[in-house]
């Protein structure tokens, strides 16, 4: 915490932060398929300290190559990724270390996250930088409503919402001002989740904690986020106020994804999307093969960002959006 | 009137040796009509899977019967030899799970796999096999069945493969169809075009569909009737409509208020139990319930008039 904290520059920062995967599985073969394919094309964004910012979007649309490379758990192959205006590649060990004090990481899969041989004092004491006294233990624990109890327990012994309480409170054992959060709910039922949501709301109301979370139920991210991050396909297609997203979203795929968020009675006999073609479009718009409203543009080039109010969105067809023009103040 | 396509009188589970046996569903009732789509709603561990497996006779070697009967499309299968068993599932009910990665062979190409359990029941051969696989992977929406017959699970989203399963599911013209949370795994567009199949699926062939889930918003949409369960009781039954605009049971409406909904601020629920529990007889959720008095101390049965039971106290 040494760093100046300079004002202008934002807490976390990606600037066209791609990253691409090799094909081939193992060293060896990478020798001779030299082949890549990209997870993630070009993310560029801010999250400001205090912050709730929830990324969405469907299986394979890079949010959690993102995720990882905003914790630097893997490196942008493009692009950089900026931590207080300075750019991760050029941290020093003892950069990282520091880093490592402040920005923190909830894994996906409350179920997997905790090795099963550990128990929960030993998966929690590896988190410290030195070994704790018991009383920090259940400091801990205490942060996240868990009882001493359960210091001795394995994972197996633990419900899925305490598994995650776990998982966060090992992230928390630094007591980093940024949480990083991967589906911290999706393996829970609505009523534990509710429970996590909760508990992440009041560590960021208590602690000023910036939490980016990361799902793919727009429906938890709209009640709970401040500012949402639409991606698809490797690429960021709107950004913008949660309400305000959800309320009127701008890009065809934002409005799919509202569309398809159970709601009751109210969502009685309506019409899913007919399944289209997954087939990935290079040259265009990544959306036009599942786009309704797809014009001969869309085909031949990739969509421009577009500042709608508060809103960026990738869309041709955004600009013409009349809804968008009436409410922006 | 016809008997109903699935009919469970007072059905009790228990897990474990005969000694320390440990009931994990106490006394279900429940009933679902030919076509009719009933969802069993609740939490990890209310018993909801283990009802669906109890009529599937896939309890495993720990787990039986001891009280209650089962009957399907009228007939007793409470207690069945193993030959029955293996006519009964897949014949007569079928179930579709949670994960579709693990439930697919990968070592198979779904084709071959849709086949197996063609040709498992009335074999008609393998090439009228073939083409009737072929035909039940269009007929869940599968663009191209011919190529897509001959790729392996990996090769297949999630969404498809649910759907490849939902086509083995229904391959035998099954009475009773049981899914087990199968949209938890998948993203929120796909899961609205899984419920929809299932929906379209139930509608076209007259098969009882009993849909497990923990979220009252999905099943709204779309089943006929809920039962929402609770350590192993069904604590409150009804139509989709009564339960989800007039909860009765502080469980349900808890349900209810869980899910995230966009345009309304997040209500959460109670992180840890309030009272002590008052020990046996009393109502389980007397340490989660906000309304608990002297009066939970014993639990109240399901009770109501018309169709919309619930079992609380507190319930008008």
């Amino acid at each position: 915490m040494t760093h100046a904290q300079g004002s202008a520059s934002p807490l976390l920062a990606a600037a066209s932060a791609g990253r691409r995967y090799p094909v081939a599985h193992s060293p060896l073969a990478r020798l001779f398929d030299r082949r890549t394919t990209p997870a993630l094309l070009g993310a560029s964004f801010e999250v400001q300290a205090g912050d709730i910012l929830g990324i969405v979007g469907e299986s394979g649309s890079g949010k959690s190559t993102l995720a990882r490379l905003l914790v630097g758990l893997d490196r942008p192959s493009s692009g950089r990724v900026l931590f207080e205006g300075r750019d991760l590649s050029s941290f020093t060990a003892a950069d990282w270390q520091r880093f490592r004090n402040r920005v923190q990481f909830v894994f996906q899969g409350a179920h997997t996250a905790l090795n099963p041989r550990k128990t929960v004092a030993r998966s929690l004491s590896e988190a410290f930088p030195e070994p704790p006294t018991s009383g920090a233990l259940n400091a801990l624990l205490a942060q996240v409503s868990l009882g001493p109890e359960l210091l001795d327990r394995l994972p197996h012994q633990l419900s899925g919402g305490q598994k995650q309480r776990v998982g966060i409170a090992r992230a928390l054992a630094r007591q980093p001002e940024v949480l990083i959060a991967d589906e911290p709910t999706s393996a829970l039922d609505v009523s534990v989740q509710s429970e996590i949501v909760a508990l992440l709301q009041q560590l960021h109301r208590e602690r000023r904690l910036t939490l980016v979370i990361i799902s793919h139920d727009l429906g938890l991210v709209g009640a709970f986020c401040d500012r949402v991050l639409v991606m698809y396909a490797g690429r960021i297609v709107e950004t913008g106020p949660a309400a305000q997203i959800l309320a009127e979203p701008a890009h065809p795929y934002t409005e799919r994804l509202v569309a398809a968020i159970p709601r009751g009675l109210a969502g009685r006999n309506r019409q899913a999307d007919p399944p289209l073609s997954e087939a990935a479009r290079h040259g265009g718009c990544p959306f036009e093969p599942r786009c309704s409203n797809r014009i001969p543009i869309c085909a031949q080039g990739e969509p421009p960002e577009v500042l709608l109010g508060d809103r960026l969105v990738a869309c041709h067809l955004a600009p013409s959006r009349p809804i968008i023009a009436e409410t922006n103040p | 009137m016809t008997a109903p396509a699935l009919s469970l009188s007072d059905l009790s589970v228990a897990f474990g040796p005969e000694i320390a046996a440990r009931k994990v569903v106490h006394g279900v009732t429940l009933q679902v009509m030919a076509g009719e789509k009933l969802a069993i709603v609740g939490e990890s561990g209310s018993g909801k899977s283990v009802t669906a497996l109890a009529v599937m006779h896939q309890l495993g070697r720990a787990g039986r019967i001891v009280g209650g009967s089962m009957r399907l499309d009228g007939e007793d299968i409470t207690s069945l030899p193993e030959s029955a068993c293996h006519e009964l599932r897949g014949r007569k009910v079928a179930m579709i799970f949670q994960d579709p990665m693990t439930a697919l062979n990968p070592a198979f190409t779904v084709g071959r796999q849709l086949v197996d359990a063609i040709r498992s029941h009335d074999d008609p051969g393998r090439k009228a096999a073939w083409s009737e696989a072929e035909q039940l992977l269009a007929k869940v929406g599968i663009d191209d069945p011919r190529r897509r017959s001959g790729q392996y699970p990996h090769e297949l989203s999630g969404g498809m493969r649910q759907r490849v399963l939902i086509a083995m599911a229904i391959a035998c013209r099954p009475r009773l169809l049981i899914a087990d949370e199968p949209t938890t795994a998948l993203d929120v567009t796909v899961q609205a075009q899984v419920v929809a199949l299932l929906r379209d699926i139930c509608a076209s062939s007259g098969i009882a569909l009993l849909f497990i889930s923990h979220n009252l918003d999905l099943v709204a949409e779309f089943c006929d009737r809920i039962a929402v369960m609770y350590r192993g009781r069904i604590v409150e039954s009804g139509s989709a409509e009564a339960i989800f605009s007039a909860p009765r049971h502080p469980y349900t409406r808890l349900l209810l208020d869980a899910v995230p909904r966009p345009g309304r601020p997040l209500r959460t629920a109670a992180p840890a139990p309030l009272a002590e529990s008052p020990g046996e007889g009393a109502c389980d959720y007397f340490s989660r319930c906000r309304l608990a008095d002297a009066d939970c101390h014993v639990r109240p049965a399901l009770r109501g008039a018309g169709t919309h039971l619930s079992a609380c106290w507190r319930s008008a």
